[in-house]
């Protein structure tokens, strides 16, 4: 029998009890989509929690802490050696390093003051690495320098006699009435280092020019201080301070505490060393590399993994309670597939008697469980889909009325993959045949004499 | 044509501790050659119908074999028992056995579909087929809105879709009335003469036998008589 043929037969037996096989497929819809809505709660929650971690780091960025497995004598810091390393290895764009200064420093505008968080970095390399400005452009000369998006933000007169309650905001910013009225933008600015030296305290500043202010931190709660600096003017504070990146001495320091800030960086070390991969699909290879070199690293794709993980555990979780409800569903596949062969003795007997093949009597029932499970989970999508966008249209009204907070970005509570409604289909297809397995072996066993006798 | 060696048939009755064997068929020996008609006659439980049953393949004998176009068929599973059906064997039965819930014209389809025959050549042949036996009219009609001659039209038609060598024939005419009765025979005759097939009949009724080239007795599930008939 071709399977067009069967398709048309199962139809047409299937139109001779319309309200049975349409309950039947109600019911099956309801499984499906109870288990895609149940579903879809996981994949909604796991995109949510994946794109705020992918947020503010780029997903290509490798950090390297330091190195794990040194030689004798060797140091666990990054150094320009690694770093070049790094920009030799494969699958490597951009390599951003940073020395940080090792003391505490002020900016300085006008009457204007605040604390900054100074780094040396190396303008093309952050470049490449994917270092964005809001405003200006990247430094050419050396005294031109970067500052982060807030630091005019930060600056206040100090002689004013307001505590720093009084000048600062909730947020951490200075006070509007409090702010310079004129951003940085192109001009000079000082920084201010302090030193002990002899038996006193010296301060010397160091005038740059702003050329660029940087991209405002993804993070509403990031504040950025930033002053990215050239290594020229870090030579500079050096040789003001006699000791390597600035470091501040103090009168309780002892001798060889001394002697080592001013003797060490003969060869300079980096901090925040991200490493770059040409593509996401690179990261995983490029940690690797590194790991097998013996460097610490962190990648985003590692803490991926993990919440990737136990998202999985939590997903495989919802559909096993969303499949109890497609089981439940199965016992009305089971039960409308007993009627039909209960009801249809006389024919499958008729049918044997001329010659109807026990498998394909057999497939002619499996096949109409599996299309009442086809229609089921076809309709169950449609419906899961409908509840979904309910849902996350809803989500935002509810959080209004009981919190009383509008969310500032839309929150997809509910997220339907594709490949989550194929997977439904499948399961449905799969439960609703299996439903029909005992039923189809049932028809095929029908004694041909006892079903022409009509005394089944 | 069909061949049938010692050929018995018997079930048991009662509960374990007291079973009784009940023998339907016993010792049968019997041939029918190609374009022959066969009758097959006897008292009610004489056992005619368990030998077209057995004949059938719907039940399996006790003991001997029965071979069917040259193919030992006895130890045939179900399977096995359905391919050589749907290509050998049409069957007619006394109460037409036709699905109620299909018209006359898919009623004749349904061997054709399950042998996978085309669409295209199934209409040409279920057409020629309504046609031949006066049913054209009537291709659309359910079982139900058919008289009982008609209906046996539909049976036969259906039998004969598959071009079948053998047609078995179980009481055709216990359903009709007298000049149907008349007419499926003489139909049956002409299938014989024209076409060659070869037809079994069973019928308790002595005058079906008339049209047939011998005539078998069976009385208690033993062979009592096969004599050929000179003059049909």
């Amino acid at each position: 029998m071709k399977w067009k043929d069967r398709f048309q037969f199962i139809r047409q037996s299937m139109k001779k009890n319309k309200s049975r096989v349409f309950m039947t497929i109600l019911a099956t819809a309801i499984g499906c989509a109870f288990l895609i809505v149940l579903a879809s709660v996981g994949f909604g929650a796991q995109k949510f929690i994946v794109n705020d971690i992918m947020q503010d780091r780029a997903i290509t960025e490798v950090t390297v802490y330091g190195k794990q497995s040194m030689e004798e004598g060797e140091s666990p810091e990054i150094t320009k050696e690694d770093i070049e390393t790094f920009e030799s290895m494969e699958n490597v764009k951009a390599v951003s390093h940073k020395i940080q200064l090792r003391t505490e420093t002020d900016v300085l505008y006008d009457d204007y003051s605040g604390g900054s968080t100074i780094s040396v970095v190396d303008f093309l390399s952050e470049k490449e690495s994917g270092l964005n400005l809001s405003t200006g452009r990247m430094p050419q000369e050396e005294n031109e320098v970067l500052i982060g998006y807030h630091l005019d933000q930060l600056l206040y007169k100090k002689s004013e006699e307001e505590s720093e309650d009084q000048i600062f905001n909730q947020n951490g910013l200075v006070k509007e009435k409090y702010r310079m009225d004129e951003g940085l933008l192109n001009q000079t600015i000082e920084i201010e280092v302090e030193q002990y030296k002899g038996d006193e305290w010296e301060t010397k500043t160091f005038p740059v020019e702003v050329v660029g202010v940087m991209e405002e931190p993804a993070r509403d709660w990031q504040i950025s201080n930033d002053v990215y600096i050239s290594e020229s003017v870090l030579t500079d504070i050096e040789a003001f301070t006699g000791t390597a990146y600035g470091a501040t001495l103090h009168p309780d320091m002892k001798e060889n505490e001394i002697e080592t800030l001013q003797s060490e960086g003969q060869e300079r070390v980096y901090s925040d060393v991200q490493v770059i991969a040409g593509n996401m699909e690179q990261v995983e290879k490029l940690s690797q590399n590194l790991k097998d070199e013996g460097y610490q690293i962190y990648s985003v794709t590692e803490e991926l993994d993990q919440v990737n993980i136990v998202f999985a555990v939590i997903k495989i979780g919802l559909v096993i309670v969303g499949t109890i409800a497609l089981l439940i569903a199965s016992i009305g596949i089971y039960n409308t597939m007993s009627m039909a062969v209960t009801e249809r003795t006389q024919d499958i007997g008729i049918m044997k008697a001329i010659g109807g093949h026990p498998k394909m009597i057999r497939s002619i029932f499996l096949m109409e469980s599996g299309y009442i499970g086809l229609m089921g989970a076809f309709v169950g999508v449609v419906i899961a889909y409908l509840v979904s966008v309910g849902i996350n249209m809803l989500l935002p009204l509810i959080i209004q009325q009981v919190f009383d907070q509008t969310l500032e970005e839309a929150i997809q509570l509910s997220y339907i993959p594709p490949y989550l409604a194929l997977i439904c289909v499948a399961l449905s297809i799969g439960v609703a045949m299996l439903s029909g397995l005992k039923p189809a072996k049932k028809a095929t066993r029908i004694d041909v004499l006892s079903a022409l006798r009509r005394d089944v | 044509m069909i061949k049938v060696e010692k050929l018995s048939h018997s079930f048991f009755v009662g509960k374990k501790n007291n079973r009784q064997e009940v023998s339907v068929l016993k010792d049968i020996n019997l041939e029918v050659k190609e374009g022959e008609i066969v009758s097959i006659v006897g008292r009610s439980g004489s056992g005619k119908s368990t030998l077209l049953n057995l004949m059938s393949g719907y039940i399996k004998p006790t003991e001997g074999d029965i071979f069917i176009a040259d193919e030992r068929v006895t130890d045939y599973k179900e399977s096995a028992w359905a391919e050589f059906r749907a290509n050998h064997l049409g069957f007619i039965f006394q109460s037409f056995q036709l699905i109620p819930s299909m018209t006359a014209y898919q009623n004749i389809e349904l061997p054709l579909v399950m042998k996978g025959v085309s669409e295209k050549e199934r209409e040409k042949r279920v057409n020629e087929m309504l046609d031949k036996v006066g049913l054209k009219a009537f291709r659309d009609h359910y079982p139900s809105e058919l008289s009982g001659g008609q209906q046996q039209r539909v049976s036969v038609a259906r039998a004969l879709i598959v071009q079948p060598p053998i047609i078995l024939a179980d009481e055709p005419t216990g359903s009709l009335d007298q000049e149907t009765e008349k007419e499926l025979l003489d139909f049956i005759q002409k299938l014989n003469k024209e076409e060659n097939i070869t037809f079994v009949i069973i019928t308790h009724d002595e005058e079906v036998a008339r049209i047939a080239e011998r005539t078998i007795r069976l009385e208690d599930g033993r062979l009592a008589a096969d004599r050929e008939v000179a003059f049909r």
